[in-house]
């Protein structure tokens, strides 16, 4: 073959391969634009979970007397329920309420008490995660006491959602 | 002569046009599948998000977005999920209780199973629909039963997807009774209307119906004798509010109107014990957790109770103090009930006239601890 000839088929082979280099690049490029859609898809569907958990809880009277307004004696039932909490809202999330009562943070245990005001819900340490707040209201069975009776008394709160991210 | 280096670039180029054509083929058609599925996938999603939008706000919503699909989707019982009929779809939990009939356009809405001191919320999606009822009787338990079934499905009103109500009278089924200036066909509350004047004007006859169900239309006898009967039949409750359903894969006791429904709402005799079992495997979770919570609730508010007048800061003498007995005796039955709902009650006939007779008892106690302050009604 020529030198004419040779150069000829070397002009093509390196057009040809120029040609598949850019058709590869632009498949990654694909596949990192499908990866970049996912992460957002992801974020925006942890978002959308925690949403959806704050509209139920906010209005099922498992856990309010009337929406948004909690009930502290539904909600100290549902202490160290968290498996039963998965049943119902699926898992990957926890849920804290805390009440605006002009005290110093207590974290409410098992037993029913009227001075804790932290209530947590199926939180797990060390594990990372975004929240959701929404201002609410909770109701406190025994907010007044007198020797005739009791009052219940409705305190401002804050509840907030958290999502985990995968781990 | 044609030069070899030119023959050489004719079929270089045409193995690498062909090794690209085939891999972009290869990947277009993945890429399309992979597209349908994750689009199926979030209608489901969209689906799903809709049913607990109606759930929590009881707003009905039209949900017409099965239609950009071209899979089918349907409830499986024993997974409590919803599936798809071919494609890489996954299985949808669901978390609410859904009866669900599939088509294009399907109507979601909410209902309510209410004891008083259990409410049992439920959601039914369903694709344009007709019901007829063939009462053989014109007594009240049959008028009572059609107006209870009719209560617990969809008002269609102001929605494009229709659920229509009439009766079948032999061979005829007469759906236009309503309307003022002209018939046209019932929805849910004038429907009851239209029952309401039946009722009132001491029944009418109606000859047994010869018409057999269609895809969408569901014919509903009620009738005192249903063993020679084709079809869904129900027989009007006893005193305890307990009847028969009569379908070709056997006879099935009821309780509540909702159970009625599902047995309305599925599409053929198999999808009926399905619906059924699923209406009460859900029913029996729900009052179970609803039980448990109840009782904690229950206890914690009775420990404190007694917790403040042995600190002397209630007086025994106390109105809060009369709940104590109540809260008492709405513990201990719902301890009894928590045993008779343990397993499949509502298949045995003892079982459900415990449980009848339990609700009641509940029902009577709730009513005192509301009258007493003791709770409130929510």
């Amino acid at each position: 073959m020529s030198f004419r000839g040779q150069w000829g088929v070397m002009e093509y082979i390196l057009t040809v391969i120029v040609f598949i280099i850019l058709i590869t690049i632009f498949i990654f490029f694909l596949s990192w634009w499908q990866i970049t859609q996912m992460e957002k898809e992801m974020k925006i569907s942890k978002m959308d979970k925690a949403l959806s958990i704050m509209k139920f809880v906010t209005n099922s009277y498992l856990f309010v007397k009337e929406p948004n307004v909690f009930d502290d004696t539904k909600l100290f039932s549902w202490i160290d329920k968290c498996e039963k909490l998965h049943e119902i809202l699926g898992d990957g999330w926890f849920m804290e309420l805390i009440i605006f009562d002009g005290k110093g943070d207590v974290i409410c245990h098992k037993e029913y008490n009227t001075y804790c005001n932290h209530f947590i819900f199926c939180k797990e340490y060390r594990r990372e995660y975004s929240i959701l707040p929404l201002p609410v209201n909770i109701n406190k069975r025994f907010g007044f006491v007198f020797e005739n009776g009791i009052i219940s008394r409705t305190y401002p709160g804050l509840l907030k959602i958290g999502v985990y991210s995968e781990r | 002569m044609v030069p070899i280096y030119k023959i050489f670039k004719i079929i270089a180029g045409l193995m690498v046009s062909g090794f690209i054509l085939y891999f972009l083929l290869v990947y277009i058609t993945s890429y399309v599948a992979i597209q349908e599925s994750i689009k199926a996938t979030k209608i489901v999603n969209n689906f799903k998000n809709a049913v607990e939008d109606v759930y929590i706000y009881g707003k009905p919503v039209v949900f017409s977005d099965f239609s950009k699909t071209p899979f089918k989707f349907y409830i499986d019982v024993e997974s409590f999920s919803i599936v798809s009929r071919g494609g890489n779809i996954p299985k949808i939990a669901l978390k609410r209780p859904l009866f669900f009939i599939y088509d294009d356009n399907v109507l979601i809405n909410k209902g309510l199973l209410d004891t008083g001191w259990w409410r049992f919320f439920y959601v039914i999606a369903t694709p344009e629909m007709r019901i007829y009822f063939n009462p053989l009787n014109s007594d009240a338990k049959t008028w009572e039963i059609i107006e209870n079934i009719t209560i617990g499905l969809s008002d269609s009103k102001g929605y494009d997807v229709k659920m229509i109500f009439g009766f079948c009278d032999g061979e005829k089924l007469r759906s236009q009774l309503c309307g003022n200036k002209k018939a046209e066909p019932c929805e849910k509350y004038e429907f009851l209307d239209v029952v309401e004047t039946i009722k009132n004007g001491g029944g009418v006859d109606f000859e047994r119906c010869v018409i057999k169900d269609g895809k969408h239309t569901r014919i509903v006898t009620i009738d005192y004798n249903c063993s020679s009967y084709d079809g869904l039949c129900i027989t009007p409750p006893n005193q305890y509010g307990i009847g028969n359903v009569y379908t070709s894969n056997g006879i099935w006791i009821y309780k509540d109107p909702l159970d009625l429904i599902v047995f309305i709402l599925a599409e053929n005799d198999e999808n009926r014990v399905d619906f059924f079992v699923m209406k009460n495997e859900m029913q029996r979770r729900d009052m179970l957790l609803w039980i448990e919570i109840t009782e904690n609730r229950y206890k914690d508010i009775m420990n404190m109770i007694s917790r403040l007048i042995s600190q002397k800061r209630l007086s025994p003498n106390a109105d809060i103090v009369k709940c104590l007995p109540l809260i008492k005796n709405m513990i201990d039955n719902m301890e009894d009930m928590k045993r008779i709902i343990q397993d499949k009650y509502y298949l045995e006939i003892d079982g459900v006239y415990e449980y009848k007779n339990i609700l009641n008892i509940l029902h009577d106690i709730w009513r005192k601890v509301l009258v007493f302050g003791c709770d409130y009604e929510f």
